[in-house]
């Protein structure tokens, strides 16, 4: 995928938004009374959460569209994503040949720290993201998390903002996933306490009738809430033949 | 092949001083230089080993660069037979630093080649313990017109203790990887050192082209004397090492299962390393980041990670870089996955490799 400069008619058709593509590792979220706990969760903020919608622009406006459907190249699409929590996000694309380039923050935004009732969307203003010629299965991996990510916040400084593109920045994340000083926060070791939380995924439509998919950090164990040091990611599997 | 054609006497140097600081670094880098004598199986015997040029130790475990020239014969293309190295010392050379070496890498492009060390000057073989005085290899990139280096060599006109000069950086040649000096380059100091005001390495002095102009003093026809006019240093730039010195590793992984492959690597069957990253619930695992090493190496670094990649969304990977044949250690890290170390088999005709990575949880 690349991102394109286009000018599209941002008219949001709000309408629910098939999760059934979305893989939240250990668990994909079909049953319906978990969906709901998870949307309640995003709304009452009793949960760290995220809600995101994906845009296709059809004849110059932008329409949300399952996850699942199948893209082609040349269709441009746009990410629009909410947090209820105070922290930061990381978008990347992991395309179909395995390169992984930071989508967000992006580069003309200061940070990519996210704030409850801000929308976000990727890429900003009227630029799209357009299917390029690379077919296969586009994956777009989001994080979310209390503290920055140091490897991450590293690959935003390298060339393309991909990540391992270097023999230094692959071995400081294969060793230890530290870049100079940095603390280390992903990948995992032994000795440091960051771990990943399941994720519950809710699809369809918002109590709020805005529409999107929902992700939210399960109250088990720690109330909800990313602590420092813990983060939260999932996928998004986009076809494309 | 490049060669040093002429000397080159020194500007005028500078009226600035150098910071004690400077100078420490500086004196502390000629521990890593040493003087490069060589020798041919046919010469008499009881010739001792005569001195052709300079290297310096590049990593601890007792690699050596200098140029191909100098340990090349002039007359018959070859490499000499026997090559001593034998390392600076404040007073004269003395046996007890001397050490054979034996050529490991060529690149012949560059005239830059690794040297290993084998044993001291008695035949007896180095412990694995001992540390060699590596010098660091400085960061290329930031070096700026003007900046200053300090050449560091045997030259044969400076006798047999190390000798130290100053100069600047006077051009970049990028595309020809050339670093231009004015410092004072002469016979013996290929394959020495160039170092900057941290003492880190910069450079390899390979060449020096002077301008010399003939004089027809009686009008003959032919010149009777020669005017030099000035010349220029040419180094090669460090990051050439650095890249050799990843490519030796390669083929060392390669050495450590194959009896039978060549003391000198030049040319390699290499093999490109495909697999697949999936998690124990057979789900691919996009995004894994995967990187081989050589057996044995206990940390990833720049120097050690050989070859790497990521996996797409069905989690396949292609590493980026084409190895050996041989046995290697395979390391692979995840978000929200255990880190995987494993060792695999890379050999022709082998199937994909298969990583299955288990969840933190599973901890």
């Amino acid at each position: 995928m690349r991102i394109v400069i286009k000018l599209i008619t941002v008219a949001l058709l709000l309408v629910g938004v098939s999760a059934s593509a979305v893989d939240a590792g250990k668990k994909p979220v079909q049953k319906p009374s978990e969906a709901s706990r998870a949307r309640g969760m995003f709304i009452k903020k009793t949960s760290d959460a995220m809600s995101i919608v994906v845009f296709k622009n059809v004849g110059g406006s932008l329409v949300p569209v399952d996850p699942g459907a199948e893209f082609k190249s040349g269709d441009q699409i746009k990410i629009q994503f909410a947090s209820n929590f105070d922290g930061f996000v990381y978008v990347l694309n992991i395309a179909p040949g395995g390169k992984r380039c930071i989508l967000f923050p992006y580069p003309e935004a200061a940070d990519n720290a996210v704030h409850p009732e801000q929308r976000y969307d990727i890429p900003p203003g009227g630029d799209a993201i357009e299917f390029d010629q690379e077919k296969g299965t586009e994956v777009l991996q989001v994080v979310m998390s209390r503290d920055r990510i140091p490897y991450l916040d590293a690959a935003l400084k390298e060339p393309g903002r991909c990540l391992s593109e270097s023999a230094t920045t692959a071995a400081a994340e294969l060793q230890a996933g530290i870049v100079k000083n940095a603390t280390p926060v992903i990948p995992q070791d032994e000795n440091n306490k960051v771990r990943s939380r399941d994720i519950i995924l809710a699809s369809g439509k918002d109590r709020d009738s805005k529409g999107g998919s929902v992700v939210a950090v399960p109250d088990n164990g720690g109330g909800g809430k990313l602590k420092s040091g813990e983060f939260a990611p999932f996928e998004i599997r986009l076809k494309h033949n | 092949m490049c060669e040093l054609v002429a000397s080159s006497p020194q500007q005028g140097r500078r009226d600035a001083g150098i910071t004690p600081e400077t100078r420490a670094l500086v004196s502390q880098a000629t521990a890593s230089i040493g003087l490069i004598l060589v020798r041919n199986s046919f010469d008499p015997p009881g010739q001792p080993a005569r001195p052709r040029g300079s290297a310096v130790v590049v990593r601890r475990d007792g690699i050596v660069v200098t140029n191909c020239h100098v340990i090349t014969n002039d007359r018959t293309g070859k490499l000499y037979d026997e090559i001593v190295f034998s390392l600076s010392r404040d007073d004269a050379i003395s046996s007890l630093t001397r050490y054979r070496v034996k050529p490991v890498l060529l690149n012949r492009e560059y005239d830059l080649a690794l040297l290993r060390v084998e044993s001291d000057a008695a035949g007896n073989v180095i412990k694995s313990s001992f540390v060699f005085p590596a010098i660091e290899i400085a960061d290329v990139r930031k070096i700026k017109l003007l900046d200053e280096l300090f050449i560091i060599g045997f030259p044969q006109k400076g006798g047999s203790t190390v000798t130290v000069n100053r100069g600047v950086v006077e051009g970049k040649d990028i595309l020809g990887n050339w670093i231009k000096t004015d410092a004072r380059v002469i016979h013996g100091n290929s394959g020495g050192a160039a170092v900057n005001s941290d003492g880190k390495l910069v450079g390899i002095p390979t060449k020096v082209v002077a301008d010399e102009q003939p004089i027809d003093k009686d009008g003959d026809g032919f010149p009777d004397d020669y005017r030099r006019y000035g010349a220029v240093g040419f180094l090669r730039p460090a990051h050439l090492i650095g890249e050799m010195l990843a490519q030796l590793t390669r083929a060392g992984a390669e050495r450590q299962i194959t009896a039978s492959t060549p003391a000198i690597v030049e040319a390699s069957k290499l093999l490109t390393v495909r697999g697949v990253v999936k998690a124990t619930d057979g789900k691919p695992i996009a995004g894994a980041l995967i990187g081989l090493l050589a057996i044995g190496e206990p940390n990833v670094t720049e120097r050690t990670l050989l070859t790497w990649g990521s996996t797409n969304g069905e989690g396949e990977f292609v590493l980026n870089k084409p190895v050996p044949p041989g046995r290697y250690l395979l390391r692979a890290k995840a978000l929200a996955r255990q880190p995987y170390t494993s060792d695999v088999e890379i050999a022709a005709g082998s199937p994909a490799i298969i990583v299955r990575m288990s969840p933190l949880s599973d901890r």
